[in-house]
């Protein structure tokens, strides 16, 4: 490859710099959040953060220059691959990661990209017939098998990343809308099973689109009888069969002020650190709900509150706004592609990093659960930031090979 | 494609997108503009600190309801770390720690050692020192304005109600509570334990540990910058789940009349059961300890290297020779086997001595005893005549009938997770394996109770349950273990001529057994005294009453401490008189009638 002409011509600049400025900013904040640490060991959080951007940016190259056909050619081999190494995981690892010494290797990180290649291989496969049950049941399975597997470990957050990216992939991919509210049905269902006055106007939205729509007899079919099993099924599993420690924790999980000291403590403080940022924040290592007793996940799992509370709300704007930007971009690159496999994997990717945008800040700002998900290119953590910037070496990938078509 | 271009799909999509990002704007724009003076106001004043609030830990009860540990309050001295030393740096933080060593009287490198924990999370709480005196606790009020982050904190530790001063009863079953281990601390973490949490250690408090421990609540609290709390947030407190009661088939009052008996001097162990149920009314083992010497390092180290072996349960863990108070074994299996009747004479009168190859082995009686029957030789513990006896049962049968009573295997008592020895029943096999051959002497010696053989006090009181039930039971000290009995495979008559026999050993007036006879009650038992090469003769009494109709059946050692006639029959007296004294005629109280006893004493609120 040439690389000057690569550079010239087919590199996203905007996306680049972007790329590059938000990682410059996280470290900086990394700084910022381990700022008067008494470490006796070791280096600085942000020194090994420096050290792991170098490493990433290298990942990011070899992506680049990887041929898109390759990972067409291989998807079902990485994914197999990944998924063997989460089972080995399991078993031999520290459930986790695999420890090599110094470094931690994350299988699940891998699995995200594998199952985003392999479903995007499945779909992309022309004259797929999206309104027949059966072309649904492979790309299901494939999401269910890591998603099982990473719950167990157990990662709850990683495993809701695996079943995000589905839907939006069915969607790009084609698929009706309607036919897309009849897979989530059953989530809704499940919701509304447990709010008895909600329950009655979900099977009526249900059963009319189904009478409207009018999809085949064994779609109807499968689709009232799952919701059917989660409306009568889930009240009385959760009255009967689950242990009162099992239903404390879901319901810790969905409102964490109940968690003792964990959880709910941390949202609490994330929110103070936050609030108190005001407009313009308290300045650059000024913070100090992130400074005093705070919770040790700052510079992980919570680095934005550090954010909030040092920049503020324009701050945090701005983090939004650079975010916003990259998605964009990627939104560019997958419509202007010819490929359609690489079109997929240009949204299943996107779609991967907006969930973690939106659970991280959702979670420090405490609208969404706490599930120890990072906020790409700014928490600290090497596999992480790896792993994002991996995912934007194959946006750039794509944006360069646009014409290719196969 | 079924759903429009690829543009419009994007328009969709980065819709929703744009939907997740308004929300987090949104989101952001309550907390930092709308709400901003409220949470300025909370970072810089005042910081909500969660407090654990402690689960009671469950109390240990008797038979009858009586409390055996309670929860008593006690002042401990936490610091929360980085609110101290925030302000402290260099020279300053050494002399803050310096000073919080002098009103805590720890060293500046253990004060250190417990800031720097790292099992802790960021801004929890570390324990600096437990149970501290109103001395202590007052000097650190004085000097709370100093001291960012320390804090006063009323803790609950474990009281013993009944004991009598120094006195403790039972600490053996009863256990102890103590800091969790630092490499134990990892297992237990999943199951909410922190680092600085008190754990069951022995006994109950161990086995019992998850029923006991019950759930930690916590409660938040709003302390200003100085660390005072200036106020809280009821509607986010949880309450704690206080941990289940423990019942106890002990009776407090026989236990203590136990303890009393045997006075301090004495080594040994005492064990009282209904031998209808086998619930254990009593379980002594001497010497003792007292379970809060676990918090002193200095005490606890002197138990622990003491030779007189405190913290050994010689109940259940202790294994000695039975001596004489095996002979009943012997006893059953001739009779059973037919190789001779109670009254009958058969073996020549015993001159004190017996010859065997080119060894003499001897009577107690330097005299003689001269011509016995089976029940003149049990009366009197006449060891030659069991010698004759012996040889004729053979080993084989001797070991079976050992191992009928449950001799050679642990009784499974439902605390034996704490440790219980097997004993050893010798058999044939064992003398050619370990000795390499065997040897007919070896027999003289094992059908008194001596040679290899060797039993816990606990297998000895089974054994002397199953004697006067006629039942092998499992003895058990937690009042919802239910009984598991087998019948023994041997005669109603036999069983009857044997408690009649002993019977006689305590009625008549030169029966070994007679210290332990009660006016107005009959009791049976038998002497033992049992030679060991390490010292002086331990001292075996097994008795149980009433003869006819048994319902308590005590069994008492003394290590080193003579003849079981006038050393362990007393003893066993003393606790037969309480027995009948508490309970008259009545029988046992059962499960239902102690669950009828009026409510307990309300555990110490803290």
């Amino acid at each position: 490859m040439d690389i000057s002409r690569f550079v010239r011509r087919d590199l996203d600049i905007p996306l680049i710099s972007t790329i590059c400025l938000t990682t410059l900013i996280g470290i900086t904040m990394i700084y910022s959040a381990s700022y008067n640490w008494d470490l006796d060991t070791a280096g600085q959080p942000y020194e090994k953060q420096i050290t792991w951007a170098v490493l990433a940016l290298i990942a990011l190259g070899i992506t680049v220059a990887i041929p898109l056909k390759f990972f067409y050619a291989f998807a079902y081999i990485l994914y197999g691959l990944s998924v063997t190494l989460l089972l080995l995981v399991l078993e031999l690892g520290d459930r986790r990661w695999f420890n090599l010494g110094p470094i931690h290797i994350q299988p699940s990180e891998l699995a995200k990209l594998a199952l985003v290649l392999v479903l995007a291989r499945y779909l992309s496969v022309r004259n797929r017939d999206f309104t027949r049950v059966r072309t649904f049941v492979l790309p299901f399975l494939l999401v269910l098998v890591p998603t099982l597997l990473v719950f167990k470990q157990p990662d709850l957050g990683t495993a809701l990343v695996f079943s995000s990216v589905i839907l939006p992939l069915f969607f790009w991919a084609g698929v009706r809308p309607v036919h897309l509210f009849f897979m989530v049905s059953p989530g809704l269902t499940l919701i509304c099973a447990f709010h008895p006055w909600t329950l009655a106007p979900m099977v009526l939205l249900l059963v009319g689109l189904l009478f409207f729509h009018r999809p085949r007899l064994l779609t109807t079919i499968i689709t009232l009888l799952i919701n059917l099993t989660v409306a009568v099924g889930a009240p009385y599993l959760w009255d009967n069969k689950l242990h009162d420690y099992q239903k404390r924790r879901i319901l810790t999980f969905l409102n964490p002020d109940m968690d003792r000291l964990g959880a709910g403590y941390q949202v609490i403080q994330s929110k103070v650190a936050i609030g108190s940022g005001g407009l313009r924040g308290k300045g650059f290592l000024e913070g100090t709900q992130t400074k005093l007793a705070f919770l040790p996940e700052q510079h992980t799992d919570f680095i934005f509150s550090v954010i909030g509370e040092e920049f503020g709300f324009v701050g945090a704007m701005v983090i939004l706004g650079l975010f916003l930007f990259i998605i964009w971009r990627a939104f560019k690159i997958a419509v202007q592609v010819k490929s359609r496999f690489a079109s997929l994997v240009a949204i299943g990717l996107t779609v991967i990093l907006v969930f973690h945008i939106f659970v991280n800040i959702g979670m420090t700002t405490g609208v969404m659960p706490v599930t120890g998900l990072p906020l790409p290119f700014l928490s600290y953590g090497g596999s992480t930031l790896v792993m994002s910037m991996v995912l934007v070496g194959f946006l750039l990938n794509i944006n360069a090979n646009r014409h290719e078509t196969f | 494609m079924h759903n429009g271009t690829r543009e419009r799909r994007a328009y969709v999509l980065f819709g929703a997108v744009m939907l997740l990002f308004g929300i987090l704007t949104v989101r952001l724009y309550l907390l930092q503009i709308a709400d901003w003076e409220q949470y300025r106001i909370q970072s810089e004043n005042n910081t909500m600190q969660p407090v654990p609030t402690e689960a009671s830990r469950g109390l240990v009860r008797d038979r009858n309801g009586t409390i055996l540990v309670d929860n008593r309050p006690s002042y401990t001295i936490p610091v929360v770390p980085p609110r101290l030393l925030s302000s402290a740096i260099g020279e300053a933080r050494e002399a803050l720690i310096a000073r919080l060593s002098q009103i805590v009287g720890l060293s500046n490198a253990k004060i250190e050692e417990k800031l720097n924990s790292k099992n802790r999370l960021f801004y929890e709480p570390v324990k600096l020192k437990l149970d501290v005196g109103f001395g202590t606790v007052s000097i650190v009020e004085e000097n709370r304005y100093d001291l960012p982050g320390v804090e006063i904190q009323v803790e609950a530790r474990r009281g013993y109600p009944t004991f009598l001063g120094d006195h403790p009863i039972a600490p053996h079953i009863l256990g102890y509570v103590g800091l969790i281990d630092a490499n134990q601390y990892p297992q237990m973490k999943s199951l909410g334990y922190r680092y600085d949490d008190q754990i069951g250690k022995r006994g109950i408090e161990r086995l019992k540990e998850t029923q006991m421990r019950g759930q930690e609540g916590v409660k938040y609290i709003e302390v200003n910058a100085r660390g005072r709390e200036v106020g809280g947030f009821p509607d986010k407190t949880l309450p704690p789940i206080p941990g289940e009661d423990i019942k106890l088939t002990l009776d407090w009052r026989l236990q203590q009349a136990a303890e009393q008996a045997f006075s301090d001097t004495l080594k040994g162990s005492l064990i009282a059961i209904d031998p209808s149920t086998g619930e254990v009314l009593a379980m002594v083992s001497q010497p003792r300890f007292h379970p809060r010497s676990i918090r002193d390092i200095t005490a606890w180290r002197a138990l622990q290297s003491d030779p007189a072996k405190p913290l050994l349960n010689r109940s259940m863990q202790g294994e000695y020779p039975p001596a004489s108070v095996f002979k009943m074994i012997t006893a059953i299996a001739a009779l059973e086997l037919g190789i001779l009747e109670a009254d009958e004479y058969r073996f020549d009168p015993c001159e004190g001595e017996f010859a065997f190859g080119d060894r003499i082995f001897r009577c107690h009686k330097t005299g003689g005893c001269g011509e016995l029957n089976l029940r003149g030789a049990l009366v009197h513990s006449c060891d030659v005549f069991f010698y004759h006896l012996g040889r004729e049962v053979g080993i084989e049968n001797w070991s079976r009938y050992a191992s009928l009573f449950g001799f050679g295997q642990p009784t499974n008592i439902d605390i034996a997770a704490d440790g219980e020895a097997h004993g050893l029943v010798p058999d044939r096999v064992y003398y050619e394996k370990r000795k390499g051959k065997w040897f007919e002497g070896n027999m003289l010696n094992l059908s008194i109770g001596q040679g290899e053989l060797l039993a816990t006090p606990l297998q000895v009181a089974r054994y002397n349950a199953a004697l006067a039930s006629g039942q092998l039971l499992n003895p058990h000290i937690f009042l919802d273990t239910p009984t598991k009995s087998t019948p023994l495979p041997i005669s109603a008559t036999t069983l009857e001529t044997i408690r009649s026999i002993m019977h006689d050993v305590v009625a008549r007036p030169n029966g070994t057994g007679r210290h332990a006879q009660l006016s107005e009650i009959s009791v049976a038992g038998k002497t033992g005294t049992a030679q060991n090469s390490h010292g002086d003769d331990h001292a075996w009494f097994v008795a149980f009453a009433p003869a006819e109709n048994p319902r308590i059946a005590v069994t008492v050692l003394v290590e080193n401490g003579g003849g079981g006639s006038t050393v362990a029959a007393p003893i066993a007296k003393k606790i037969l008189k309480t027995f009948f004294e508490i309970y008259g005629t009545e029988t046992v109280p059962n499960l239902v009638a102690a669950q009828k006893m009026p409510a307990p004493l309300q555990a110490t609120p803290r």
